[in-house]
């Protein structure tokens, strides 16, 4: 038996240490001086320098968070699974895998969607991925489920 | 069963085909970066105009064209513009032409606030520029906006505040958005000591912005308390003091003078190695300079302020750590000039202006080491000679370092190569008159001309009028750079993907004019 597994995520370079390094380092000078000021009366400043490294943090948090985005499509003999989650698996579906097939239609943004469909059920596979990559996952994705369904 | 997917292979989705959806509500990058670029260049030349306003009143001793007051409107108004408005947006929009395309990256981290970043600015300089026409005119107490004088703005000044707040908001909006690009959205492969030196120069201007930005928004939020709420953070009779606004303002903006001219250093480490056909010269030192150069930058503010009076350590310290920032600095122009060695060199239009940048502005890193010196400080403060030096600065330095960066990366943005002839025209001619404005300043600080004065003593007269006809030749020679830019974009020579025979880097690999979505899968660095 074939059995074919693939795991999609974005790419991402920023590691939560970095991320935690980067706020705390621009965290330094800016409350660093923040804090000295108010001590010297000019309290107005902490309450933007709080503020903008909150803005920072929450900022580096989303490109996080977009990072830890998993799709996991298992294909075996007779199923298709698809598992996918922000902070683990979250959802997950499977199909029959000889009444499933993939397709890529337009949406109504920019770039199309790849959908894995089955009997009038369908579920967008490959979000986080690059109009190029989506395409190379649709075609692969259409060699293992097509020939070995058919 | 299947599903013929390779038809949609070739399918590249372009920018929105209405005007005013595609650039009001545009994410992408390149269009971003167009957006700045050209808000910058109209606000160079409304900046370069009020200059040219106070150079035509300086050219004669006497009041011939302006009125006093207008002539310290001109001033601020210029400052205020051309640091918040020209150069900073200019390194902001080069930052998001560059940054993804560097980095192999499809945009920047997060696209929604890149496009609120940049539709801030007309708001905020429409505020300010507003101000002209409101009773008691534009602000006039300088970029620097000193209390208690700043209390004698009338009508504008709310309006500057709350422009200044925008502007703010704007720079951080831009600056969470680098950090975020380079942080996160690197190619894989390209590890942070593998990349470009312009990402580099950028990430760590990011930091300093993140820093400082809050500094100035507490500033200016109570200079408003202070003028409508009755407090007194920096009113003596309130039991509030005035030389602590100095003290905040100046540590936001020494910093922010690193702020322009960081990502300047960045942009000539990429132009040298190209045109010398060999790699950057030390580029972990390069990197480690850039780090030490914004350490410094925190520490160094109160060079601005050795005649107000503080204990001598304090003017010591200072001064000591102000002469350090040679240092970083002398490794940048000392591997600059290394990588020049024995290379194979050529002189296009970038390269030139690289190398004016180089040798120009070590000319204001001198100057600056002068009045770095305290009791030298003493003579110097408030006279033209630091307006020599940080014109010599800002403009052969941050200015020419974007200019030499518009005509290095143009031909990959528009897909045509610009006119060589004109652009060695207008470098000539930009070198030589800025030289002739800037260099006489220098004699005329020394000799004792105060700065921000509409009328000033017969013996300084020479200098002011070279400065005046070097300035009007320079802003007349931009209306060349625009000629030049605009003929590049309509048509010219095709420009080939590498452009540059020697230049290295992601950017290079794409076709010109680079396509409206890049990288959209990320390449393999090694």
């Amino acid at each position: 038996m074939q059995s074919f597994r693939c795991v999609i995520s974005p790419n991402g370079s920023l590691s939560a240490r970095g991320a935690a390094a980067f706020v705390l380092a621009a965290s330094v000078p800016a409350l660093g001086i923040a804090g000295w000021l108010a001590w010297r009366g000019a309290w107005l400043v902490l309450p933007f320098a709080g503020l903008e490294l909150l803005c920072l943090a929450l900022a580096l948090g989303h490109c996080l968070r977009a990072n830890r985005y998993r799709e996991i499509i298992e294909v075996t003999e007779d199923r298709v699974s698809l598992v996918w989650g922000q902070d683990g698996p979250q959802q997950s579906l499977a199909f029959d895998r000889y009444w499933s097939r993939v397709a890529l239609v337009p949406a109504e943004g920019r770039e199309r969607r790849l959908l894995l469909c089955c009997r009038g059920r369908s579920v967008e596979v490959g979000r986080c991925l690059t109009q190029p990559d989506r395409i190379r996952l649709g075609r692969r994705l259409d060699e293992v489920i097509g020939p070995l369904g058919a | 069963m299947s599903v013929d997917i390779s038809v949609q292979e070739h399918h590249h989705e372009g920018p929105d085909p209405n005007f005013f959806r595609r650039w009001l509500t545009t994410t992408n990058h390149k269009d971003l970066g167009s957006l700045y670029l050209m808000f910058s260049l109209l606000m160079f030349f409304i900046g370069g105009t009020m200059a040219l306003v106070i150079r035509a009143e300086l050219f004669q001793p006497g009041l011939q064209l302006v009125r006093p007051e207008f002539f310290n409107q001109m001033t601020t108004m210029h400052a205020l513009i051309m640091v918040f408005g020209a150069v900073m947006p200019a390194f902001v929009g080069l930052s998001n032409w560059l940054l993804p395309i560097q980095l192999g990256a499809p945009d920047m981290a997060l696209p929604r606030l890149n496009n609120w970043g940049f539709w801030i600015l007309p708001f905020a300089f429409s505020l300010l520029l507003m101000t002209l026409f409101l009773p008691g005119g534009a602000p006039a107490s300088g970029w620097t906006m000193y209390a208690p004088l700043v209390m004698q703005t009338g009508a504008a000044f709310p309006f500057m505040i709350f422009a200044i707040h925008l502007m703010g908001i704007s720079s951080i909006m831009g600056a969470i958005n680098v950090a975020a690009t380079i942080l996160n959205l690197r190619a894989p492969g390209m590890t942070l000591m593998k990349m470009p030196l312009f990402a580099w120069a950028w990430l760590i201007t990011s930091f300093l912005l993140v820093a400082v930005m809050p500094v100035l928004a507490g500033a200016v939020t109570m200079l408003l308390t202070d003028r409508y709420f009755g407090t007194s953070f920096f009113n003596a009779a309130g039991g509030g003091d005035p030389v602590l606004y100095q003290h905040i303002f100046w540590f936001f903006g020494h910093p922010e003078v690193y702020i322009m001219i960081l990502p300047a250093f960045g942009i000539v480490s990429h132009i040298i190695p190209t045109f010398a056909r060999k790699r950057l010269f030390g580029y972990a030192s390069m990197v480690y300079a850039l780090g030490a150069i914004a350490f410094l930058s925190f520490i160094v503010w109160a060079h601005h302020m050795f005649t107000v009076g503080m204990p001598l350590a304090g003017e010591l310290f200072f001064m000591f750590a102000t002469m350090l920032i040679a240092v970083p600095t002398g490794v940048k122009v000392f591997n600059w000039l290394a990588t020049m060695w024995r290379g194979s060199l050529s002189f296009e239009t970038p390269m030139l202006f690289a190398l004016a940048f180089v040798f120009l502005f070590t000319i204001g890193g001198f100057s600056g080491l002068m009045l770095a010196v305290t009791p030298a400080d003493f003579q110097y403060h408030d006279s033209y000679f630091v307006v020599a030096h940080f014109h010599y600065v800002l403009v052969p330095g941050a200015v020419f370092s974007i200019m030499a960066a518009v005509y290095f990366w143009l031909p990959k943005w528009t897909g045509h190569m610009y006119d060589e002839r004109l652009g060695k025209l207008h470098f000539w001619l930009s070198t030589i008159f800025v030289n002739l404005t800037f260099f006489p300043m220098h004699f005329a600080g020394l000799a004792g001309m105060p700065r921000r004065i509409p009328d000033y003593a017969l013996q300084f007269t020479t200098w002011n009028e070279m400065a005046s006809i070097g300035a009007f030749g320079f802003g007349l020679s931009q209306l060349l750079f625009l000629y030049i830019i605009v003929k590049c974009v309509r048509g010219g020579e095709k420009a080939t993907a590498q452009v540059w025979d020697g230049a290295d880097g992601l950017e290079w690999t794409l076709p010109s004019p680079a396509p409206y979505h890049t990288f959209t899968t990320p390449p393999v660095v090694r």
